[in-house]
């Protein structure tokens, strides 16, 4: 596992930012985790809330394609919030009906809204939200896919995988797991690296290890 | 002048008062009517025009979809609606357009000849949120909107509202 996120690693720092790294002895593998359907979500995150307003966030993340039952999904994202019902998030998204490049955002009470577009392909490629005077915007590889307007103002980022029941597979694998490289917010007129502790909510099911800037996660029940 | 209106509000009768107040509702209401190549007259996305009630304005507003295009269902649309048909079973077609405009802010939909399909039947879809927001709650979007590459049948985006 080492060995291979060494060589992603150097790939995607060579390619930049925008890369879509396919390297086919590392292309992703669905796995059932075999676990109980209990409806929890778990998330495998790093959150910061620099104490002011936050205009962005970015990662580049690697493009997994997880096992993911009827009516459930399985998600790696970024995303700007300031409380439970204000949120802008976009990231790598698989369901039963396939993987997509899925944003989803709330400006309020519900309801929440969605826009889901073709997949990046198995690799690395970066995901964006920024909300700069009220508007939010969307990035998927770099290029915008998709603006709202909104009055209220982020406070937080959030970088994470998520699933909403055990019976799915979080994001990765013990020998594939999903990186999260380059995590930055943008406050105070500036881009930062993102500064925080890993917190994972599930850690008897899922791994993590890495910093703030730079983290893995993955599904202990699948080997890649 | 801004003298002269005040000195006037202080003579005026009741009765010109009610008139004015609704002779401005009118007016608000008039200026609210979204006009013809206005962005909100690009929001609606036409469905009402088939009789369907599909409300996604909101999200709409940043796609940029005209609505003043011309609807020209030719060889590559007809396929693409095909496509479209058959990989969202249930689901029905109700605008066919060509050339559709953009607002600049979505790149992905400039494509020439796409199909605006809304999705009949689709299933209840889980709503995420920020980390520790609650339990999941599972919802039934009232309407979805699938845009198609009428050259290649390939969805370019689709959206949509979680109630």
């Amino acid at each position: 596992m080492l060995t291979r996120r060494i060589i992603r690693l150097i790939a995607a720092a060579a390619i930049g930012s925008s890369a879509l790294l396919a390297l086919p002895s590392l292309v992703a593998a669905s796995c059932n985790p075999h676990r109980v359907d209990d409806n929890n979500y778990y998330w495998t995150y790093v959150g910061q809330g620099p104490g002011t307003s936050v205009g962005g966030v970015v990662s580049n993340i690697w493009n997994y394609a997880p096992y993911v039952p009827t009516g459930r999904f399985s998600y790696s994202w970024v995303m700007l919030t300031l409380n439970a019902n204000y949120w802008a998030q976009i990231g790598n998204y698989e369901a039963v009906q396939g993987r997509s490049v899925y944003l989803q955002y709330q400006d309020g009470a519900p309801p929440a809204h969605f826009a889901s577009f073709g997949p990046q392909p198995i690799g690395f490629s970066t995901y964006e939200v920024e909300a700069i005077g009220g508007l939010f915007s969307y990035y998927d590889a770099g290029t915008l896919v998709f603006t709202h307007s909104a009055s209220w103002v982020p406070r937080v980022g959030q970088f994470s995988s998520e699933i909403p029941s055990l019976n799915t597979q979080m994001m990765g694998a013990i020998n594939n797991a999903v990186d999260f490289l380059g995590n930055k917010m943008f406050y105070n007129g500036a881009w930062h690296n993102l500064a925080g502790s890993l917190t994972n909510t599930g850690s008897a099911y899922f791994g993590m290890s890495g910093t703030a800037t730079s983290f893995a996660t993955w599904d202990k029940a699948c080997s890649n | 002048m801004l003298e002269l209106k005040l000195r006037s509000k202080s003579t005026v009768s009741v009765g010109s008062l009610l008139f004015g107040v609704v002779a401005l509702l009118v007016a608000i209401g008039i200026a609210s009517v979204p006009h013809p190549g206005s962005t909100e007259s690009q929001t609606s996305l036409g469905v009402g025009s088939v009789g369907e009630t599909c409300t996604i304005a909101a999200q709409t507003a940043s796609i940029g979809i005209a609505l003043d295009e011309t609807v020209a269902a030719g060889s590559n649309a007809i396929a693409a609606r095909t496509n479209a048909l058959a990989a969202e079973p249930g689901s029905s077609v109700v605008e066919e357009r060509t050339g559709l405009a953009r607002s600049g802010t979505i790149p992905i939909v400039n494509a020439h000849n796409v199909v605006i399909v809304r999705l009949a039947g689709v299933g209840a879809m889980p709503v995420t949120g920020p980390v520790g927001a609650g339990q999941v709650r599972m919802s039934t979007p009232s309407c979805v909107i699938a845009v198609y590459d009428a050259d290649n049948g390939n969805k370019l985006v689709e959206f949509g509202t979680l109630p």
